[in-house]
């Protein structure tokens, strides 16, 4: 449990799914990318991101999804994103990001696609 | 990849210089780029840029000048030798003049060096739509107001036919999609240029420092902050340094030497003149509260990234686009209303003589800074980067010549996986 920020881990046959809830901003971005480190670290290369639960993501927020997104691609790993709200949705497109990583609408259609 | 980044660079004192070095010297520690070509600015006297040491090959074509008319030709024949992979331009709209014809052109190279096959991005740090002005001290004949906004509305179509405008503020992508129709917009943050070891928040030891920090004589302008601290120090009776760190706007020479001659008996007033990057760091530690004194904004600001780099509180004017900037991206101060002396000096008292508060916006500013370095913003531009060079090679194969002439207002950003 973060400032703002709940965060939980699943496994799916061979992908790690984690949910985020809250707010993910400047304040808890560093924890979460820590998060994310140590879960790709531990050999993890399939991670779908749930953001069914997240209120609202700053700059600071989408650095933290381009980083994972970088470090599995260097391991060879895939990262996928589902159930971003309109809000959500809003601040991906405008970083352009929506055209780059992989988003899909909800979790089981995520899943589907790994 | 092989970068070519159009741009001012230090020692130019041009604007964005300080940004293109950091930007060069965060690019250059990336596996994927193999070399750097410089395209910037002639230094005064013939001088010749002396580069500091980057892990990869970085050169230097100065040769451009500031309102100088044949800059296109020059920089566009500097792009074609080259043959860079990706061509990176930061600018904003008075980046190669302030007379109206060699900044126009100046402005059409993007679009040419696209046309030449090169894909070209632009970063605009400013858009004309939210600048005022009239508080920016440019013009308030409504007649003048209405050619300017004309003026930059075709200047921004122009900058649109790069094949991506990126912007640092996510008000400025919406702006421009919603006016322009553009789809090959998008948002990169400015990023903090460094991340020093975490302050010391607690110490603040001798005399209080109030910093500027900047381009003046535009729409930064220092009198209102010099009366501002004059009025705390009566009504404390302390001395406090009043330091002015920088030199001229280069649209607004002679500036702050009329100041210094407006306030030449005023005590412990110091105008540092150009900062050297070196001594960047110890002007922002030795301060304790950074002010903005601008009567406008004209886009996202350096200065507040590299106060929150240093753990510093900021004071800030009550307008446009550095409120959104501050809650974009969690950055905290004390704000005034421009042109309301009494205003500013209560805020700059509230950070100066409330230790607590001082203490939580310092902090508040550190985690920001922290939060958006540029080491990643560099890795934000080259996803984009890959992006378009994956998609010139996939327009290549298809060998459709007409493809890469084409406008690409409408186009949309490639997916990277794709």
């Amino acid at each position: 449990m973060l400032a703002a920020m709940q965060m939980t881990t699943d496994v799916s046959e061979e992908v790690t799914i984690l949910s985020l809830d809250g707010d993910l901003n400047a304040t808890n971005s560093r924890d979460v990318e820590s998060y994310l480190s140590n879960i790709i670290d531990e050999g993890n290369r399939k991670l779908l991101i749930n953001l069914d639960g997240l209120n609202y993501i700053s700059s600071a927020g989408l650095r933290v999804m381009l980083m994972a997104n970088k470090k599995l691609k260097n391991a060879e790993g895939e990262l996928k994103l589902c159930g971003l709200n309109d809000t959500v949705k809003e601040v991906f497109e405008i970083a352009g990001f929506h055209m780059i990583l992989n988003i899909y609408v909800n979790q089981e259609e995520a899943l589907r696609d790994f | 990849m092989k970068i070519a980044i159009v741009s001012p660079f230090p020692p130019s004192t041009g604007t964005l210089n300080e940004y293109a070095y950091h930007l060069v010297q965060h690019l250059s520690e990336k596996p994927d780029v193999e070399e750097i070509v410089l395209i910037t600015d002639k230094l005064p006297d013939q001088k010749e840029y002396e580069l500091p040491d980057f892990k990869v090959p970085v050169s230097v074509k100065d040769v451009w000048e500031f309102n100088k008319l044949t800059n296109p030709v020059q920089i566009l024949r500097a792009i074609y030798k080259s043959q860079p992979d990706i061509v990176f331009y930061n600018l904003q709209f008075l980046s190669f003049g302030d007379k109206k014809v060699s900044a126009a052109l100046g402005l059409l190279i993007p679009f040419l060096s696209k046309l030449m096959g090169f894909p070209s991005v632009v970063l605009l740090h400013n858009i004309t739509e939210t600048v005022d002005l009239e508080s920016a001290g440019i013009t308030s004949n409504p007649v003048l107001k209405f050619i300017f906004a004309m003026t930059g509305t075709l200047l921004t179509k122009v900058l649109l036919g790069a094949n991506l405008l990126t912007v640092t503020i996510s008000k400025y992508v919406k702006v421009l999609e919603s006016k322009y129709k553009a789809k090959n917009v998008a948002l990169v943050p400015h990023g903090s240029f460094e991340l020093p070891s975490i302050p010391d928040f607690e110490n603040s030891q001798g005399m209080k420092q109030v910093m500027a920090f900047g381009k003046f004589g535009t729409y930064k302008k220092v009198e209102e902050m010099i009366e501002a601290v004059d009025l705390l120090r009566k009504r404390h009776n302390e001395r406090i340094e009043i330091v002015i760190a920088g030199s001229d706007s280069p649209n607004a020479k002679g500036y702050l030497e009329s100041v210094a001659k407006q306030y030449q008996d005023m005590a412990d007033l110091v105008f540092t003149g150009y900062v050297a990057e070196d001594d960047v760091p110890r002007i922002f530690r030795e301060s304790t509260v950074v002010v903005f004194p601008y009567t406008s904004t004209t886009g996202s600001s350096g200065v507040l990234h590299q106060a929150g780099s240093y753990g510093k509180p900021a004071v800030l004017p009550d307008i446009g686009d550095l409120k959104h900037l501050v809650r974009e991206e969690g950055y905290s101060g004390e704000f005034f209303l421009p042109g309301k002396v009494e205003d500013l000096a209560g805020a700059i008292e509230r950070v100066l003589y409330d230790e607590s508060n001082r203490i939580s916006l310092s902090r508040a500013n550190y985690a920001a800074a922290a939060s958006l370095p540029m080491a990643d913003i560099a890795d934000w531009y080259l996803m984009h980067f890959k992006s378009l060079i994956k998609k010139k090679k996939r327009a290549s194969v298809r060998n459709i010549p007409w493809r890469s002439f084409w406008p690409t207002a409408q186009q949309e950003i490639v997916p990277a996986g794709m």
